[in-house]
């Protein structure tokens, strides 16, 4: 059963305020902390690489945006297959959360990596397999929130955008092991039989790490609080339409 | 004069779809498969061409190593850096603050309903279910 029936939508708004504006300034300050660490062990500690020079600290966050690009697209086709079976809003505002979040990582990734490729390659865009991957996952997820921005959240649209979510798995793993299964020319340092970071590095590179997985968990909370709002406004709405509330608006 | 269009609709995971709405679904699956064939054969493809050469992505970096000495670069890469940091704190921020501007409207809209629901229950307005049942007397 649908939890929208099961509760009454003006209780659920003031509990979701409640409750959010408590624990959100904590993983927010969390979250700043972190980054601001990590952008100083970046440009501060981390030493300038041998044959890249400078523009090697791309990667810094390079990486643990593709990683966060990778926990919101799974975040979407998780709770779009839990929601295909249970129907319920909750699960439906993270997979919407999932799918945002996850192509604002993207779009991360696809900015950073050709401004990287211009120094390492010679060009910004090469069609490697990591890179058409991405892109095609980036493009899979546009589609999925057109569809939901067009559809005015109706059954129907909430249904094809949920396959559509759960297409992105396979591209997803498509993206990951392109770097392994073909050979392109995206690098292959920290996975596969890469010979790793220098010691020195480590630290900017696992800070980062951190800093953005408190990034994507706060922004995914964030997200999905915001849709929950807004479907409980959509319901209220609708009960003030019912009553003849809204005939004068 | 009234049109005539033809409401057909099916079946889908219990509910029912319209038919321009499975068609329009159809021609996006469509296009989706159309991509995903162009890319894996682009990149069939060009994986034949590099095992031909001999393995030319044999070539991609395996490893970072740190720098001893002076920094001496050929292409300067302070500007790539400058813009790739940029672009992440500039699309973190547009973000952030399209749910800044997401949440401040819903929280209008949310207030501006929650105050007509409260006026109109002071008022003594007809619930839901009455107002329901009203419509289906006047029918």
């Amino acid at each position: 059963m649908s939890d929208s029936a099961a509760t009454r939508p003006d209780a659920i708004a003031p509990a979701l305020r409640e409750r959010a504006s408590r624990v959100m300034p904590l993983v927010a300050a969390a979250t700043a902390l972190l980054v601001t660490g990590a952008l100083w062990l970046v440009f501060a500690v981390a030493p300038v690489e041998a044959q890249m020079g400078i523009v090697q600290k791309i990667f810094y966050f390079h990486v643990p945006s593709a990683y966060a690009m990778y926990v919101g697209w799974a975040v979407c086709a998780v709770s779009s297959g839990v929601w295909l079976r249970r129907q319920s809003d909750r699960w439906d505002a993270w997979a919407v959360a999932g799918a945002e979040v996850g192509l604002v990582f993207c779009a991360i990734v696809l900015v950073t990596g050709p401004l990287w490729a211009r120094k390492a390659w010679g060009v910004y865009w090469a069609w490697d397999p990591r890179l058409t991957s991405t892109l095609l996952g980036g493009l899979m997820f546009v589609a999925y929130l057109v569809l939901r921005g067009l559809g005015a959240g109706g059954l129907a649209e909430r249904r094809f955008g949920a396959a559509l979510a759960l297409l992105g798995i396979p591209n997803a793993m498509l993206i990951h092991y392109s770097v392994q299964r073909w050979r392109g020319q995206h690098p292959q340092v920290i996975s596969g039989r890469g010979g790793g970071l220098a010691p020195d590095m480590k630290p900017a590179f696992y800070v980062a790490f951190l800093a953005f997985t408190a990034l994507v968990v706060l922004l995914l909370w964030a997200r999905a609080r915001a849709e929950r709002l807004r479907q409980v406004a959509q319901r209220l709405e609708l009960d003030a339409a019912e009553r003849g509330l809204l005939e004068d608006a | 004069m009234r049109s005539r269009k033809s409401k057909r609709s099916v079946r889908f995971a219990g509910s029912r779809v319209s038919g321009a709405l499975v068609a329009r679904a159809l021609v996006a699956g469509l296009l989706v498969a159309v991509a995903i064939t162009a890319a894996s054969s682009m990149v069939t493809s060009r994986a034949a061409a590099q095992d031909a050469n001999g393995g030319a992505g044999t070539g991609r970096e395996t490893e970072f190593v740190a720098m001893t000495g002076p920094a001496q670069e050929s292409v300067p890469g302070g500007a790539l850096l400058v813009s790739a940091y940029a672009a992440v704190f500039v699309l973190l921020a547009a973000y952030v603050g399209r749910l800044a501007l997401l949440q401040a409207a819903t929280s209008r809209e949310l207030a501006r309903l929650e105050a007509a629901l409260r006026a109109a229950d002071a008022k003594g307005a007809p619930s839901v279910e009455s107002a329901q049942k009203g419509a289906e007397g006047e029918r």
